[in-house]
């Protein structure tokens, strides 16, 4: 619309679209139909009134009180020839008509402002419940971090003792063999040593996942490190699944500077939301992506899953909003990445196709990017204006 | 080197001191920070490392390491660790020269002591 129409124009649609607009415009018309048609009817004088008003009222609906009360009048004044050789010169009538037409238009312009006055409060009060209900979802995600860190701690900490004693025996026997002693002996010491070398990483992950910091700094850190070290994690569960899984890293990407904990819960996350969504599908594939352009990183997780029905791709960033069964998916997932990627001034983006997987990117800015704080969502009717200011 | 062990878990202890004699250094054990601190006030009881576990019963590794810089003593001390949140910053504030997380291996010990023995190196 705004390609052809001038702004005002552009204006008077989005007046017209709300409900007090559309019984306005209906008054206007009918007075229109009735003028057109006035031989027909033998009581004009009210239908040429109903006219005048309702223009009047459309006028300060746009225009506002004085605006709509100058509107008003004029029009009405413009009118008074036509009610003159309609039904003579009359100076009650002519007098009474452009001042109530003022006051009408005044009218409508004030009215025009206590909807849009009402209907301001009440965004606002959807804003600030959207702002409570993501502060209090916060406040349970950290929680059960906490919970789930302490939990982590206690158990790293009570498997470090036997693992301790059990890798510095294995190493101590096999110090011990005799040099020509039989080969498997070595090699079963070898095997405890290995795998008490494997329990150690994944105690060393717990500690990592259990690391709730806040005031943790931000530290340069290898992006492909991090996507390794999950995929060791993942790895063995994806096959055991039977997910074909694998990373194609981008050699020599710079050093990025962030929360790499908080990074590796962005992706821990997108990969369990991956397997998830591979599990139903004839084709299991996961393939995690690192790259640069231009001034960010990018991890790309590409999966052949099931992918996200377009009605659901405006909602998954919702918090609360999922798919999964109950007690399968707190619908935390996304939203909570989302605001770690946006911490780090970075952003979260997703493509899908339905039944040809989902394709999430995240894009991280190497520069060290203040955290851009969410912006509350503009108002309806200054978005269009703004649309019709740039377009 | 003279070592002094301090840690709590007995077979730790013994192994490391298996380990660290066959390495060719003179162990001591204690099994707590107050026995380690006992030995040490002994005026003829020197060392050229403790290594002591953070986490034990009667005093913990800290509070060793508090006591033994309270003193003067310039002894390196290596902690040992089986708690998450223990940063080496946070070991180094606390004038630990060094700290190495459990489960750890003998080469985690040797690697640490013999960056000690390096010219240069703490306590030299």
């Amino acid at each position: 619309m705004s390609r052809w129409l001038p702004a005002w124009a552009d204006l008077v649609a989005a007046r017209l679209r709300t409900t007090s607009g559309k019984w306005i415009a209906m008054t206007l018309v009918f007075g229109l139909l009735a003028l057109l048609f006035h031989p027909l009817f033998l009581i004009m004088g009210g239908v040429i009134g109903a006219f005048t008003f309702g223009l009047a009222a459309l006028g300060g609906w746009v225009l506002g009180p004085a605006g709509g009360a100058l509107f008003g009048f004029l029009s009405s004044v413009l009118s008074i020839p036509l009610w003159v050789r309609e039904y003579g010169f009359s100076v009650p009538e002519n007098i009474s008509g452009p001042i109530i037409s003022l006051l009408i238009g005044y009218g409508g312009g004030a009215m025009h402002r206590i909807v849009q006055r009402v209907r301001d409060q009440s965004h606002a009060l959807q804003r600030s419940n959207a702002a409570l209900r993501t502060t209090r979802m916060e406040l349970l995600q950290a929680e059960r971090l906490a919970l789930f860190g302490e939990v982590a701690a206690g158990v790293a900490h009570e498997l470090n003792q036997p693992l301790t004693i059990i890798g510095l025996s294995a190493q101590m026997a096999r110090t011990h063999l005799p040099k020509s002693s039989e080969q498997p002996v070595a090699g079963y010491l070898a095997k405890i040593e290995e795998q008490v070398d494997r329990a150690r990483q994944i105690v060393l992950r717990l500690r990592a996942a259990g690391r709730v910091n806040p005031d943790e700094q931000r530290i340069d850190c290898d992006l492909n490190g991090v996507v390794r070290g999950l995929a060791e994690l993942f790895e063995p569960q994806f096959h055991a699944l039977g997910i074909a899984f694998g990373t194609r890293l981008s050699p020599d990407l710079p050093a990025l500077n962030c929360h790499p904990d908080q990074i590796q819960q962005v992706l821990t996350f997108l990969l369990l939301n991956a397997r998830d969504a591979v599990q139903e599908s004839e084709s299991k594939r996961i393939e995690v992506v690192t790259r640069r352009e231009g001034e960010a990183l990018l991890i790309e997780v590409i999966d052949s899953g099931t992918g996200i029905a377009p009605e659901h791709m405006v909602r998954i960033f919702d918090p609360f909003f999922t798919t999964k069964d109950i007690g399968h998916g707190s619908g935390l997932g996304l939203p909570i990445c989302h605001r770690i990627v946006a911490g780090h001034g970075g952003t979260i983006g997703v493509r899908s196709t339905r039944g040809a997987g989902a394709h999430f990117t995240v894009t991280l800015p190497l520069a060290g990017v203040t955290p851009a704080v969410p912006e509350d969502p503009p108002e309806p009717s200054a978005a269009a204006a703004s649309r019709t200011a740039t377009g | 080197m003279v070592v002094l062990v301090v840690e709590d878990e007995v077979d730790i202890r013994e192994l490391l001191e298996m380990y660290l004699s066959a390495e060719g250094h003179t162990v001591h054990l204690a099994g707590n920070g107050s026995e380690a601190w006992q030995w040490l006030s002994e005026p003829q009881n020197r060392c050229d490392v403790v290594i002591a576990d953070i986490m034990m019963p009667v005093m913990g590794g800290r509070e060793l390491l508090r006591r033994i810089r309270e003193s003067g003593r310039t002894v390196p001390v290596l902690l040992v660790s089986g708690q998450i949140n223990v940063s080496q910053e946070d070991a180094g504030q606390a004038g630990a020269w060094r700290i190495i997380h459990k489960p750890f291996q003998f080469r985690d010990v040797s690697e640490a002591l013999a960056e000690l023995k390096k010219p240069g190196g703490e306590g030299g």
